[in-house]
């Protein structure tokens, strides 16, 4: 019987093994599974293009930095996520700019005008949501990170997670603007 | 049933992509990608060069050594280990440090140096303030 | 008779039912307290009035949960750097940390000197911090207050 593949935080572990015997191509085969990843969540984070791509730069330097004492226990992204947050903190504050989430959403309509106004009312509600909801909501959503590796990287208990899922939803779901997403079939 | 005990990844599939749309992903432009990799690189490299110096620098100590006895040396270097309790209070810590890189910026005599020179390599400069800083950090055995 | 025995009944199923909930939060508890987890724990030095040219503490964890897995610097330019720390303490819990800087540009009061990264298991961990020494500019020692802070 074929082994089964590694998991993806078995594999980010191998890669960083590999990396810190020098080996360049590992590194390169970790920057391009993560890098998207990355970079997206800088872009939703300081909701600019030019300093997530600061972001960016600035979070894989922390690695190449970190790697020959990081001890990998979790996925790299669980690692990553609290890096990319307080880099791209950084950067709002370089730019005198606070809540880049709530900035993101109000613009977040206009990037895509053929949109109508289901995303604008999406987007709304959102805005609506108590930022610790919010923020749980996007990290399982748009980040893709599991409940575990989200209470890892907000360095919060498991059952804290899933009460701000849990009113995260229940409070889009009684949001007369959005409720249709859950009526549909 | 509590809300921390219920299955909470209960969100309709369209939702979730509208989600994702309010955030959409864009290209990380080549140029970009290059400038890491290419620090990655050298990073890499530089550590490869590092290690491979560390193992030869033994080898090279022993062979020093090994002629050195061979020659029947008579001059005996009698220098004492250079001290790196810099300021005399007793104790090695980070201020000895700091008080031998404040020492280097004023440019030592050549008396100064050879007291504080804890690498012995007859200079006196930031790896000898590193070499203090190591001892003033290091966890008891 | 049969109204006291009502009420029996009720408390009965009253303290059945908070058994119940009290085994369930256990349950959620241990499971939160087994999973391993990143804690990022902030280093404060406070010098009062005094500019801050060098700096040492130790960080330790009494209850054995947590390990030290990475050191960044601070937030002044003075301490961005990562701090002077002993690699053997990495996989342990306990570490001396230590920097200075010789430039002119230096902080005074609570300061941020350092963030280290902690993988907590089996729990929370029992951090402690003590000054070890600390000098102003030219090298007197000073007095410093040190502090944790997650």
């Amino acid at each position: 019987m074929p082994d089964a593949p590694p998991s993806p935080a078995e594999r980010d572990r191998r890669w960083i093994e590999e990396i810190r015997r020098g080996d360049e191509r590992a590194f390169e085969e970790l920057y391009h599974e993560h890098r998207e990843w990355v970079f997206r969540l800088a872009l939703r984070l300081t909701g600019r293009h030019a300093d997530a791509l600061d972001v960016l730069q600035e979070c894989f330097a922390y690695l190449l930095r970190k790697l020959p004492v990081l001890d990998l226990r979790v996925g790299l992204r669980t690692f990553l996520y609290p890096a990319v947050q307080h880099l791209s903190a950084n950067a709002r504050q370089r730019a005198g700019r606070a809540h880049a989430d709530e900035e993101a959403l109000e613009r977040a309509p206009a990037r895509d005008p053929g949109a109508g106004t289901e995303r604008d009312q999406l987007a709304a509600a959102l805005r609506r949501l108590p930022e610790a909801q919010r923020e749980v909501l996007l990290m399982r959503f748009v980040d893709g990170l599991l409940l575990e590796e989200i209470a890892a990287a907000l360095d919060i208990p498991l059952g804290t997670v899933k009460s701000r899922m849990h009113h995260a939803l229940a409070a889009l779901r009684a949001d007369e603007a959005v409720r249709a997403y859950f009526e549909d079939g | 049933m509590r809300p921390e005990d219920e299955p909470p990844d209960d969100a309709p599939r369209k939702l979730v992509s509208d989600l994702r749309a309010l955030f959409p992903a864009a290209r990380v432009p080549a140029e970009v990608d290059e400038a890491i990799l290419g620090r990655a690189r050298a990073t890499l490299a530089a550590r490869r060069r590092k290690r491979t110096l560390l193992r030869l620098v033994p080898l090279a100590a022993a062979a020093t050594l090994v002629l050195w006895l061979a020659l029947g040396r008579k001059e005996r270097d009698t220098r004492r280990v250079a001290s790196a309790d810099v300021d005399g209070s007793g104790r090695v810590d980070i201020v000895d440090a700091y008080v031998l890189a404040l020492r280097i910026e004023d440019r030592p005599d050549a008396t100064e140096g050879r007291r504080f020179d804890q690498n012995g390599d007859g200079e006196l400069d930031r790896r000898d303030v590193d070499l203090v800083a190591s001892a003033a950090v290091r966890v008891g055995s | 008779m049969r109204v006291v025995k009502s009420w029996c009944a009720a408390l009965a199923l009253l303290l059945s039912g908070a058994l119940v909930i009290a085994r369930a939060a256990v349950q959620v508890s241990q499971q939160s307290e087994t999973a391993e987890r990143f804690l990022a724990v902030d280093v404060f030095v406070d010098s009062g009035d005094a500019l801050l040219a060098a700096w040492q503490v130790e960080l330790a964890d009494t209850s054995g949960r947590a390990r030290v897995v990475g050191v960044e610097g601070g937030e002044h330019a003075a301490f961005q750097e990562a701090p002077y720390y002993d690699p053997s303490a990495l996989q342990r819990g306990r570490i001396v940390l230590a920097s200075f800087h010789v430039g002119a540009e230096l902080p005074s009061g609570r300061t941020r000197v350092a963030r280290v990264h902690f993988l907590v298991s089996g729990g929370e961990p029992a951090l402690e911090i003590t000054p070890v020494t600390a000098a102003t500019q030219g090298g007197g020692r000073i007095d410093i207050r040190t502090e944790l802070s997650r």
